[in-house]
């Protein structure tokens, strides 16, 4: 299948190529490559909440990492679907962090973390009904006009849904992008994941997801709990994970694909190999089926993209 | 679990079942469980890893009971789960739930304190360190009233005796020393110097000056009080000596000359 034309992308959002989540354990093995010049991954995704500490080992890690390529911060505890007041404090700190990293992008779930003041440090699904979208966009809209740009949103896996629901989550998820005005970090694990948990169908979900909105592709294992699977990030992306992510990118275009990997963490160059498994596929897509685009340059807008933003991180 | 999530329902008195989803797969009870169990887990994980020694000293099976007891009287509020233990200590020093960790580890409170005040040295403001150049370069008549700043990441605990040893094994991947109930307690500094975390039991003398120079007392002043403890003729060596050891050890952050 050749595509003469796809959807427009996100101008602040360009293709990064394929990154993997920056994780402590990795950090000598990451400055040593990239002092080298031997990274063979793109970018990174730093944690945002593991980077809004004052001082110490982490930020100057990733103080150096980003003068070798770029970086986007990726929260855990925005807590943007909750009834709680927005923490301003967090989001002063959050605001900080960006004013220090100068990451591409910011992102965070469209989920739950906590009510009442708590932190459960889990990604809780919403409701999915006109409530919740009224809800959750108005908060992000908030959040953005605080950092004064876009977030993306990432969809979570989930093992439970409400009897309140009333459209499948693709449409959720869709809604509350364009409600709030903000990007997509679109998930192809978790919506591998809740497509098994809740019996929809995977490719339904990844087929209505408007290019225009997509930051950016996550790509990580998972595991078996009896009927349930569960996000563990502690195995290798599963082949039909990665069939998946096919089927996604040839549809959206190029866009910065990363791997997580949060438990049972491998060596850097396991990690990087599984970024390397997602890049076969990437060319295997741009060498074959977008031939025709390449010669037109279309697709190499977003190669341009990322090699400014790459400079504007060194300037 | 099962029946405290079966029975567990929101403001508007609806009950988990009607609220979640179940179906033939798995009920909603179950579907629940997976999320009740990944909590506990999840800071069960980040707490062993945070206060490892303590762990080692209470067994994996008494350290969970801990955790368990620990999260029902302190919910995580903070937005990382990096702070998750920051009341461990204080809920081993004074909780009466805690009693039964005591009772196993009189010292357990002193060690929870010094793992914790570890993880706060690790991400603690940075700041310059004191250089033996810029020591050298203080003229003698500036000496009397200089002051010290200490790095922000310094901290200063009085712990029990067997403390700082055994974190220091642990560390080391050592075997851990037999703690004791003893009441002798010392002094243990913990500093970050660049990107690693030290401790050490800190002698009185240099407690007690470490403990004027951080409130701000002339280096004239501190001389006077080493004086008054050890005899006139050892105070200058002495005041030589701690010095130079804080210098080397990098938690002095700034001479200030009067």
């Amino acid at each position: 299948m050749k595509r003469s034309r796809r959807e427009p992308r996100p101008n602040e959002a360009p293709d990064l190529g394929v990154g993997v989540g920056l994780r402590t354990t990795h950090y000598p093995d990451i400055l040593e490559r990239a002092r080298r010049g031997e990274l063979q991954v793109d970018w990174f995704e730093a944690i945002s909440e593991n980077y809004m500490v004052a001082g110490g080992r982490p930020p100057r890690v990733l103080e150096e990492i980003r003068s070798h390529v770029p970086v986007v911060l990726h929260g855990v505890s925005l807590n943007i679907g909750s009834t709680d007041p927005l923490n301003d404090r967090y989001l002063d700190d959050l605001a900080a962090l960006v004013r220090r990293v100068e990451p591409i992008w910011i992102s965070d779930h469209l989920c739950w973390t906590g009510v009442a003041g708590r932190n459960l440090h889990d990604l809780l699904p919403l409701p999915y009904n006109e409530e919740s979208i009224e809800h959750v966009s108005e908060r992000i809209r908030r959040v953005q006009d605080r950092l004064g740009r876009r977030i993306a949103i990432e969809n979570v896996s989930s093992y439970v849904s409400f009897t309140t629901d009333v459209v499948p989550e693709w449409e959720f998820l869709i809604a509350v992008a364009d409600a709030a005005d903000c990007g997509i970090l679109l998930d192809v694990n978790n919506v591998f994941v809740s497509a098994h948990n809740h019996g929809f169908d995977a490719e339904t979900y990844v087929d209505a997801i408007p290019a225009e909105r997509v930051f950016q592709i996550h790509l990580a294992g998972h595991s078996e709990n009896g009927a349930l699977l569960i996000d563990t990030h502690d195995h290798p992306v599963r082949d039909e994970v990665f069939s998946l992510f096919e089927r996604t990118y040839r549809r959206i275009g190029p866009v910065s694909t990363l791997i997580e990997w949060d438990d049972r963490i491998p060596e850097f160059d396991r990690l990087e190999a599984e970024a390397l498994r997602a890049r076969a596929i990437i060319n295997r897509i741009r060498n074959t089926e977008w031939q025709d685009e390449r010669t037109e340059r279309r697709v190499s807008a977003g190669d341009d993209a990322a090699a400014a933003a790459r400079v504007d991180q060194r300037a | 679990m099962h029946a405290a999530l079966a029975e567990a329902g929101d403001p508007a008195g609806r009950t988990a079942t009607a609220l979640i989803r179940g179906d033939d797969q798995q009920g909603a009870i179950e579907r629940l469980e997976v999320y009740a169990n990944a909590y506990f887990f999840r800071i069960l994980e980040c707490l062993t890893e945070d206060f490892g020694a303590l762990r080692h000293c209470l067994g994996a099976e008494l350290f969970h009971d801990l955790v368990t007891a620990y999260l029902l009287a302190h919910p995580p509020a903070h937005p990382s789960l990096r702070y998750a233990g920051a009341q461990l200590a204080s809920f081993l020093q004074d909780s009466a739930a805690a009693a039964p960790f005591r009772r196993r580890c009189a010292f357990s409170p002193d060690l929870a304190r010094l793992e914790w005040s570890l993880l706060a040295a690790f991400d603690a403001p940075d700041a310059p360190v004191v250089t033996r150049e810029e020591i050298g370069s203080v003229p003698p008549d500036r000496w009397e009233g200089l002051r010290l700043e200490f790095q922000p990441a310094l901290q200063c605990l009085t712990v029990a005796e067997c403390v700082q040893p055994i974190r220091r094994a642990y560390d080391r991947g050592e075997p851990l020393p037999g703690g004791t109930a003893g009441t002798k307690r010392v002094s243990v500094c913990v500093w970050r110097r660049e990107e690693r975390v030290f401790h050490r039991i800190l002698p009185p003398l240099e407690a007690t000056t470490l403990e004027r120079a951080r409130a701000g007392a002339r280096f004239g002043d501190l001389c006077v009080a080493i004086a008054d403890a050890c005899g006139g003729d050892a105070a200058p060596g002495h005041a030589a000596a701690l010095l130079s050891s804080w210098q080397a050890d990098g938690i002095m952050s700034r001479l200030i000359l009067a």
